[in-house]
């Protein structure tokens, strides 16, 4: 079944909504995040990739300079040595839905940024706040 | 060491950078269609705004692939193509009438000739005669002030692994009739352009023949269609130095010129390369057929990765590497001049190069997935543009001064000490880069 990342954006979001206040396509400089979640004590980053998952890496390390924690976010499958390890190295979280099953897996926990810019994150905290995207 | 580092025109709102920094680069490449669509503000640009020594790409190839390549978004032809339809003439203008490209067979030996002479003419003229009445009568009092390319550039067709013969006889030939008319425009070199599909680069053989058919020409251009230094393997950065250093070999007093390169191609100045072309922060990579201008986002050039990189990820790298205070920010990062005058009192002066617009802007791709776009603030993005333009010229000057193995330790030094941020794949071509320039 060829899933879109706009697939799995939707199928993901009802699992979050109990825990967190929810924001999509959130401006941080130039680029918008997927999607932040924000619980008043920690602010999260999602990314979602069917596949290039090297470019969201790139993306989430960027994210990291106003969250406390970036994860990636991919349809369930066997993950490589190599993204692992990337993901690691990065302080990054995967999570893995299973569309079948429809269950999603955290299946590597995020460290808590060592990049972020305090500015940045309270910037990014007061939009949210007033509802804005940027 | 030849001075031939050639900036791109790209755009008329572009012309207020290169004359402001003109001490940045030696000449300007502009190409044939920007030329046939605006050429009047390039032709007061070129006489009153820069003493730049230039060339014009006759971006013969345009003609060549599908019509949709060369369409508006309305499907009509865009109207700079027709101008220079209008301005080479026959063949060509089988565009316009049978509504298809052009191929080889239309070519005969009547308006072979006339239409080398129509694109050599549209170089050699088309700056001049489009100056206002009045600076044209300065020119009749004081001929100097008329601006002539610095060398033409023959007729020319991409080449493509799988249709090269289709081509290459063609291109030589109407490279040779191109030489024969040199007397016609004052005795001007004739160049070659060379534009190859990359794989081209890693057979030897076809290579080695290419060189010496285009060894007729006074000089040569060339252009890998798509070749991203950063991204490319061994074999074809292997195959980028042979071609140069081949060619040099075999023509020691010609010129050969990179049309669009990176930090890669400067280092090939060190082989033999007399010249590189780029844009205005763009430009070190181009594929032949246009996928449209991509979408300007802040990024700052990181010297020692020699590289523009994202605007968060810089933040990002800033805080990892510590770089807390200007002081280390000069040190480690970069003390040149736009740097210096930017990154002032507090380490977040740097966001000044980052600043992006309040409102999104929504971009639809390909894929059809919807996104909101921030676009860089026009006073961060000239910062950036800055700060490259000032770098691009320190490397050059730095490749012209040091030696060969202090540059390529300079590379490995990079690796070093970025590897601790970047993954292997994100900057294993500084690695690359040192080691094929290393070859003997």
């Amino acid at each position: 079944m060829d899933l879109l990342e706009s697939d799995l954006i939707n199928k993901v979001r009802p699992k979050f909504k109990d825990r967190y206040h929810i924001f999509e396509e959130v401006g941080l400089i130039n680029r918008s995040i997927d999607m932040v979640l924000f619980d008043q004590k920690s602010l999260i980053t999602i990314e979602f990739k069917i596949r290039d998952w090297r470019k969201a890496v790139t993306q989430i390390k960027g994210h990291l300079i106003a969250a406390d924690y970036g994860y990636l976010c991919m349809p369930h499958k066997k993950i490589s040595e190599q993204l692992e390890e990337l993901l690691t190295k990065n302080g990054i979280g995967l999570w893995l839905y299973d569309i079948y099953e429809d269950e999603l897996t955290e299946a590597i926990k995020p460290s808590k940024s060592c990049t972020q810019w305090t500015s940045y994150r309270n910037s990014l905290i007061d939009r949210l706040s007033k509802g804005g995207a940027q | 060491m030849d001075k031939n580092h050639f900036l791109r025109y790209g755009t008329a709102a572009e012309q207020k950078y290169m004359r402001e920094y003109q001490h940045t680069y030696d000449g300007i490449a502009i190409n044939g269609t920007i030329l046939a669509h605006i050429p009047k503000a390039i032709s007061a640009f070129m006489h009153k705004d820069v003493n730049k020594k230039f060339f014009v790409d006759p971006m013969t190839h345009s003609f060549q692939h599908e019509l949709d390549k060369i369409k508006n978004p309305k499907g009509e032809i865009k109207s700079s193509i027709k101008k220079l339809i209008g301005a080479y003439g026959e063949p060509i203008n089988i565009i316009l009438d049978k509504n298809r490209p052009i191929k080889n067979r239309d070519f005969n030996p009547k308006n072979k000739s006339s239409f080398v002479e129509n694109v050599l003419l549209f170089q050699y003229q088309h700056i001049t005669s489009n100056i206002d009445e009045e600076y044209r009568d300065y020119i009749e009092y004081d001929p100097t002030l008329r601006r002539e390319p610095y060398f033409l550039i023959a007729p020319y067709f991409y080449l493509k692994q799988n249709s090269l013969n289709d081509w290459l006889d063609l291109n030589i030939e109407l490279l040779n009739i191109a030489i024969d008319k040199k007397k016609t425009f004052k005795d001007k070199d004739v160049y070659a352009q060379m534009v190859i599909d990359k794989r081209l680069l890693l057979n030897e053989n076809k290579i080695d023949d290419l060189i010496r058919r285009y060894s007729i020409a006074d000089g040569l251009l060339y252009w890998i269609d798509g070749l991203d230094e950063t991204e490319a393997n061994e074999d074809e950065l292997k195959g980028i130095r042979n071609l140069v250093s081949k060619y040099t070999k075999q023509n020691p007093a010609k010129c050969i010129i990179s049309l669009y390169g990176g930090y890669f191609s400067e280092l090939l100045l060190k082989d033999g390369l007399k010249g590189i072309v780029h844009g205005l922060e763009y430009g070190e990579t181009r594929d032949v057929v246009p996928v449209g201008g991509g979408i300007p986002l802040s990024k700052y050039y990181l010297p020692a990765l020699k590289k523009r990189i994202p605007a968060a990820m810089m933040l990002s790298l800033l805080k990892f590497l510590k770089i807390d205070t200007p002081q280390i920010f000069h040190d480690e990062i970069c003390k040149c001049k736009i740097c210096k005058k930017v990154v002032v009192s507090d380490i977040n002066d740097f966001n000044n190069f980052i600043r992006s617009k309040p409102e999104p802007t929504t971009i639809r791709f390909n894929s059809g997935r919807v996104r909101q776009i921030y676009y860089p603030e026009r006073e961060s993005k000239e910062l950036c543009l800055f700060h490259y333009l000032e770098i691009k010229n320190a490397e050059i000057k730095g490749i012209r001064r040091e030696k060969k193995e202090d540059l390529i330790k300079d590379l490995n030094k990079s690796f070093k000490k970025y590897i601790k941020y970047f993954s292997e794949d994100e900057i294993d071509y500084l690695k690359l880069w040192a080691k094929v320039a290393r070859c003997e």
